[in-house]
């Protein structure tokens, strides 16, 4: 019987073998593959390696924009408290005070808080740490009142943060003192204070040695030490503030002292955020955000948006959402859906209709998160920190990259050229997405595609899906991207690539080898067309305008179109009515409500006439006649018999300012010099509608719709190198009401002042450079159809103009000198066109828009080209256009180098 | 009995089978710890296989009537020592099992040898108790068993703790208790352990067991995608699932001696005591996870051959108690570590590195032994079946 049992034992045994090796056969058998690549996640890393954001320069290399490296100061508020003895003596004390009183004052911005907290730990005696009615304000505590005895709960953190900051500051071990403490608290017939028993405990405990046996002596010392990590951490502070330029707010001390208040609702507040921060990344709405460039990465940052904005944002969204729903296309496929900002957006609108709660949420600090406190911290400083950070636990450096501007000038009309990067995000307005770059960093090349991976073949999708995903996390968190000016019309260029390093590392992060690798590359650099100096002159020539007033001037090379200077003033946006606050802005190229060019278009009509009179027209309005027949100036211009012209008489000159030119301005150098604009009625009268158009055209005035190609290769939208300019190209609104005539002497043509530079670049070399910012665009001229002559005789009219015409009285004489001193020829036109209308521009009524346009030859050949304007003023572009020009040479003149390279051309 | 005779009467298939238990635990604790700090440690678990052996062959040649005659004295010293741990033991990661031996570099974990106390203890009950009744062949039993199973868990060491219940089931079962009454003892535990669950149980323990629950209704989305999921794994559920991860990925045939990465690279945690079972299967697959287990299921037949083959009751309930208590420790071992039972702290006997667990185990194999080298009725009275 007993042998019986005994083999049923046997077969149990038998049978529980059978069991585990059935199981065992379905892991490493059946489920193998599975756990493989488990294994593999375990072990496989990929690491981002950053790539190197080109350097912007300007033409003779002085650098504009470049990467800096750099440091952030960041704290993790959750190991402050933790362990800074700092933080853990508030947080101890202010538990304590709330325990009893259900109230405390202490704050670390309070000078003295710290002192007095460890007083208090010092000094509590150890029978309120075993609990019972030494905490009659526990079950109000947050975070206390869900404990089954919140007395004992406020009495055991009380206690550990109290042993934990004497351990900090003496240096002695935290679990020694612990127990010891611990053993006093257990023990109903101990007595004394903490300090006491930690003194006491010393005595027999030669690890405890540090503190000694001597209370008073140990609080002095413990004092000390505690006052000397107060005075590093004010020390740090201070260098913060004064680097920041800060006089108040945001010290290291208030951003504590934030997240102080925050831990006592942390704990309540995390959990539900974090679900609903979750939700709200996957809205409609969080896209939206992004569009906005308002994309946040934390709940954090929504959070501290001040209410106003984000009740403003969220009814924007509401209007957008129906707008974008009503106007979005079929679904769209493949990689473009990355580029479809409204994919998706009528399947969100139910989840962002649950959301509204989420919305109001009082705004909290993560405190497991590292956050921010100062970003790009002086190199000193980090040093600083670096130094100390083992004294300082929860403050920590991150490594970060500033893109810096390097040699601006003082304002910012460079800057704005040169561009700003902004973070990636996880969306970027322009609808650019991470995920497009890792797909297309990744999927799309063949580099990682040829990895040589030493895995299983059926993992090969996986390591690509995860390399992707890496990248796309570099992206979102270190990518950037150029939102403006160069840095985003060449983003690129100059972002470069990113690499990844496939490898294989142990639990610790220590790597063990690499598997393969994505190689950097870096971005390149470009240099501008800008002549720093220049940038500076011009910035200087154009002053300081007065409110209202704007201004610009625009310098380029008129061999290769090289923009080399671009300055302007611009007050505001131009929003009639607009608060002054709203709408102040910056800007290389200032666009008025009615930019009209007026008489610096003047010779563009000149010289399409005499091409027209030389080649004949068939689409003139009336016979096109030489220029010596037209009627002398007599201040009125009535047309002929033979022109289609029924309007009212036109003057030259405003009605009530009427000037005769007579005799003197019969030729058409003469017409130029004294701007007469009876002559020009004549000519564009005659010209009509469609010579008018092909001579702005030819000039790159006008798109050149329907002038059978007559403008390719003229007309620019935007400058080579730039994203985009303010409001598209230039703007000729040939269509408008005003009478041909008019549109002959510059109404109706609404021209940024870099392209009417451009025109007289034109004028000065018989042909039509492509306007570029950058030099890595090639160079593009167009030939202009105008003869040697006809040139002459407008360039003629340029040059008498500046000597004895329009700019006489501010230029000629230093023209003259000019010439005498460095061999240039400064010509050029000025304008004078009238804000006509008080609906396009109530601020205008009774002003003008004063240009002053030309050029400046050397000895050999035209060097700089150029445009100056001045918004809406009382005086014409004589008086107040031309000496800003007159002061930016003035300064080219009085450089050797300068003028070395852009009057007497002795090239470097 | 001369020595000449206890050798040739010795079952040697019995000790080639622990010398080759033993030397594979020696290749993988070395193969656990390659590498890293803790590579002495293979050359200490040689030492413990030495000292073992000394101790096992002195034990083998101890007529073994003299443990019975001891069997309640050494109980006693057994409990006795289990109490003075909660008074001189030392503690380590929050328990008190061990007793730190000053100037050795060793601790005694006196839990390993109190096995060995209740298979005599029970054995001796059992002697002249063949079909006893509820209170003589269950009751009193259970509380031979309980009083150390209760000190070994307050310390706390559920594992092990669980390791003495196959003893007194096999051994009940052998003295001719009612397998019904077994049965419905087993049952009344498992209603006890629902009591426990809202009485005794620490919270880590319920977390054990509420992971182990849920990891059965897991699937790869889960793990994928399940965010509280991925918590899990980095927390609770880090051991075992990293335990899981080695055996799952050693395959057929394994990565080899010294290649599995997972203990390599450092990701499996206790791996050269709770967990090394999931170092052999990573490394050697499933066919060195089915040798094992067959040595030691060839081991505990063994020793139930033994025990068919003694005519002596004492020694039988004996060698009964000591296949049942490594052969479940065993197998329990291998059902953690593949996570078909919730995670617990329990060495695989002869093969995870550790002095008690080698040496406790050895003296049990040696009493074993020296009870099969006297096929002979040595005890007289109603011993005799």
């Amino acid at each position: 019987m007993s042998r019986d049992r005994i083999r049923r034992i046997a077969w149990f045994f038998g049978l529980a073998a059978i069991v585990l090796v059935g199981w065992l056969f379905q892991l490493q058998v059946s489920q193998h593959d599975f756990w493989l690549e488990r294994s593999y996640r375990n072990r496989w890393a990929f690491k981002d390696v950053p790539t190197r954001r080109g350097d912007i320069a300007d033409r003779h290399g002085v650098p504009l924009a470049f990467d800096a490296p750099g440091f952030d100061l960041e704290l993790t508020y959750r190991t402050f408290r933790r362990q800074h003895p700092v933080g853990l003596a508030l947080h101890a004390a202010s538990l304590a005070d709330q325990g009893r009183t259900g109230i405390s004052s202490l704050r670390y911005a309070d000078r003295d808080a710290p002192a007095n907290a460890l007083d208090a730990l010092l000094a509590l005696p150890v029978r309120w740490l075993r609990g019972g009615n030494a905490w009659p304000r526990a079950a109000e505590l947050p975070g206390y009142g869900g404990e089954d005895r919140p007395a004992e709960a406020v009495s055991r953190d009380v206690r550990i943060q109290a042993v934990a900051t004497v351990a900090a500051l003496s240096g002695v071990p935290r679990a020694r003192l612990a127990t010891a403490v611990l053993r006093a608290v257990q023990d109903p017939e101990r007595d004394g204070t903490v300090l006491e028993i930690a003194c006491s405990a010393a005595e027999s405990d030669p690890l405890l040695e540090p503190l000694g046996p001597d209370p008073a002596a140990a609080r002095v010392a413990l004092r000390a030490a505690l006052a000397e990590r107060v005075a590093e951490l004010r020390a740090l502070d201070d260098r913060l503030l004064v680097r920041a330029g800060a006089t108040a707010g945001g010290s290291l001390f208030a951003r504590l002292d934030e997240a102080f208040v925050d831990h006592a609702v942390w704990r309540q507040l995390a959990e539900r955020s974090e679900s609903e921060a979750a939700a709200l990344r996957q809205s409609s709405f969080w896209r939206f955000l992004g569009e906005q460039g308002r994309a946040w990465n934390t709940w954090q940052e929504w959070c501290d948006w001040p209410e106003d904005e984000r009740s403003d944002l969220i009814e924007r969204y509401r209007v957008e959402l129906a707008a974008r729903v009503e106007a979005r296309d079929a679904a769209r496929s493949g990689i473009d859906q990355y580029f479809d900002p409204l994919r998706g957006a009528a399947g969100d609108e139910p989840l962002f209709a649950d959301l509204p709660e989420g919305l109001e949420m009082p705004r909290f600090r993560d405190e497991e998160r590292p956050f921010r406190v100062r970003a790009r911290i002086p190199h000193d400083v980090a040093v600083w920190v670096a130094l100390l950070e083992e004294r300082h636990p929860g403050l920590s450096l991150r490594p970060a990259v500033r893109r810096e501007h390097g040699a601006l000038p003082g304002r910012d009309d460079l800057a704005s050229l040169a561009g700003l990067v902004g973070s990636v995000g996880l969306y970027s307005p322009d609808g650019r997405s991470p995920e497009y770059d890792a797909v297309r960093l990744i999927a799309g090349e063949d580099e990682f595609a040829r990895l040589d991976l030493d895995l299983p073949e059926e993992f090969e999708g996986v390591v690509r899906q995860s390399a992707a995903n890496a990248m796309r996390w570099h992206l979102a968190v270190f990518g950037r991207l150029g939102r403006t000016g160069i840095e985003a019309a060449l983003d690129d260029v100059l972002s470069g690539r990113p690499g990844l390093r496939f490898v294989e590392q142990d639990k610790r992060a220590r790597e063990t080898r690499m598997f393969d690798r994505l190689d950097v590359s870096p971005g390149r650099d470009v240099t501008s067309t800008v002549d720093v100096r220049l940038q500076r002159l011009a910035e200087e020539a154009l002053g300081v305008p007065g409110p209202d007033s704007e201004r610009a001037i625009a310098l380029i090379d008129p061999e290769n179109g090289d923009v080399l200077a671009l300055v302007g003033r611009r007050h505001r946006t131009g929003r009639p009515g607009a608060p002054a606050e709203e709408g102040w802005t910056i800007g290389a190229m200032p666009v008025a409500w009615s930019p009209y060019v007026g008489s610096v278009a003047k010779p563009l009509v000149a010289l399409e006439y005499l091409r027209a009179v030389r080649e004949g027209s068939e689409d003139a309005a009336a016979p096109l006649v030489d220029p010596s027949s037209f009627p002398a100036c007599e201040g009125t211009w009535q047309p002929s018999e033979e022109i289609p012209y029924r309007g009212r008489p036109q003057y030259c000159g405003a009605a009530g300012a009427r000037h005769y030119h007579g005799a003197d301005a019969r030729s058409t150098a003469d017409a130029i010099a004294e701007s007469c604009n009876i002559y020009f009625f004549e000519a564009a009268s005659r010209l009509g509608p469609a010579g008018l158009l092909r001579a702005y055209a030819r000039f790159g005035w006008h798109p050149g719709d329907g002038l059978s190609g007559i403008a390719d290769g003229t007309y620019q939208d935007r400058l080579a190198g730039m994203i985009r300019l303010y409001g598209g190209g230039p703007r000729v609104e040939v269509d408008s009401a005003f009478p041909v005539p008019k549109k002959g002497i510059g109404y109706g043509l609404a021209v940024w002042p870099v392209f009417v530079a451009r025109a007289y670049a034109g004028i000065a070399t018989g042909a039509l450079p492509q306007l570029r910012v950058v030099r890595d665009v090639s160079a593009v001229v167009t030939r202009m159809p105008y003869t040697d002559e006809e040139l002459a005789v407008v360039r003629e009219g340029l040059a008498l103009c500046v000597r004895t015409g329009t700019a006489r009285r501010q230029l000629s004489g230093f023209a003259e000198r000019l010439r005498a001193t460095h061999g240039a020829v400064l010509v050029g036109k000025t304008g004078t066109a009238e804000v006509l209308s008080a609906a396009r521009d109530p601020r205008g009524e009774g002003l003008n828009n004063a240009w002053f346009a030309g050029y400046v030859a050397g000895a050999d050949r035209p060097r700089l080209a150029f445009a100056a304007v001045v918004y809406r003023t009382e005086d014409s572009g004589g008086l107040v256009a031309a000496p800003l020009i007159q002061r930016l040479i003035e300064g080219i003149a009085s450089d050797p180098e300068l003028s070395g390279e852009y009057l007497r051309g002795e090239r470097p | 009995m001369t020595v000449g005779k206890v050798l040739r009467h010795v079952d040697w298939w019995v000790v080639l089978l622990i010398a080759t238990i033993s030397a594979v635990g020696v290749l993988f604790v070395h193969s656990a710890t390659y590498g890293s700090d803790l590579e002495a440690l293979a050359r200490k678990q040689v030492l413990f296989l030495c000292a073992g052996t000394v101790l096992g062959a002195v034990v083998v040649f101890v007529p073994y009537a003299r443990f019975l005659r001891g069997a309640w004295a050494v109980y006693a010293l057994a409990v006795l020592a289990l109490v003075g741990l909660f008074f001189f033991g030392s503690v380590l990661n929050g328990a008190r099992r061990w007793y730190r031996m000053p100037g050795v570099g060793f601790a005694l974990q006196p839990s390993e040898f109190a096995k060995l106390a209740v298979v005599l203890a029970l054995a001796a009950w059992f002697r002249f108790r063949d079909k006893a009744g509820l209170f003589e062949g269950l009751l009193v039993p259970i509380g031979i068993t309980a009083l150390p199973v209760g000190l070994v868990f307050l310390q706390p060491d559920f594992g092990s703790s669980l390791t003495f219940w196959p003893i007194l089931f096999a051994v009940a079962y052998a003295a001719g208790v009612s397998g019904r009454r077994l049965l419905a003892f087993g049952a009344s535990g498992l209603a006890l352990l629902v009591v426990a669950w809202f009485t005794v149980l620490a919270e880590y323990q319920k977390t054990r067991v509420r992971v182990w629950l849920e990891h059965l209704g897991w699937d790869r989305a889960a793990v994928e995608g399940d965010p509280a999921v991925r918590e899990m794994l980095l927390g609770d559920a880090y051991q075992p699932w990293q335990a899981l991860i080695a055996i799952g990925s050693g395959g057929v045939s394994g990565h080899g001696y010294l290649q599995g990465p997972q203990s390599r690279f450092d990701f499996l945690p206790y791996r050269y005591g709770d967990y090394i079972f999931a170092v052999l299967a990573e490394e050697a697959g499933l066919l060195g996870s089915i040798g094992l287990i067959g040595l030691y299921l060839l081991l505990v037949l063994g020793l139930l051959r033994i025990a068919v083959r003694t005519r002596e009751r004492f020694g039988r309930l004996v060698v009964v108690g000591v296949a049942a208590w490594l052969g479940a420790q065993s197998f329990l071992h291998v059902a953690v570590c593949a996570w078909m039972l919730p995670a617990t702290g329990l060495p695989l006997p002869l093969v995870s590195q550790g002095g008690s667990v080698t040496v406790a185990a050895v003296l049990g194999l040696a009493v074993a032994l020296g009870v099969g080298a006297r096929p002979e009725p040595v005890l007289g009275g109603d011993g005799y079946s």
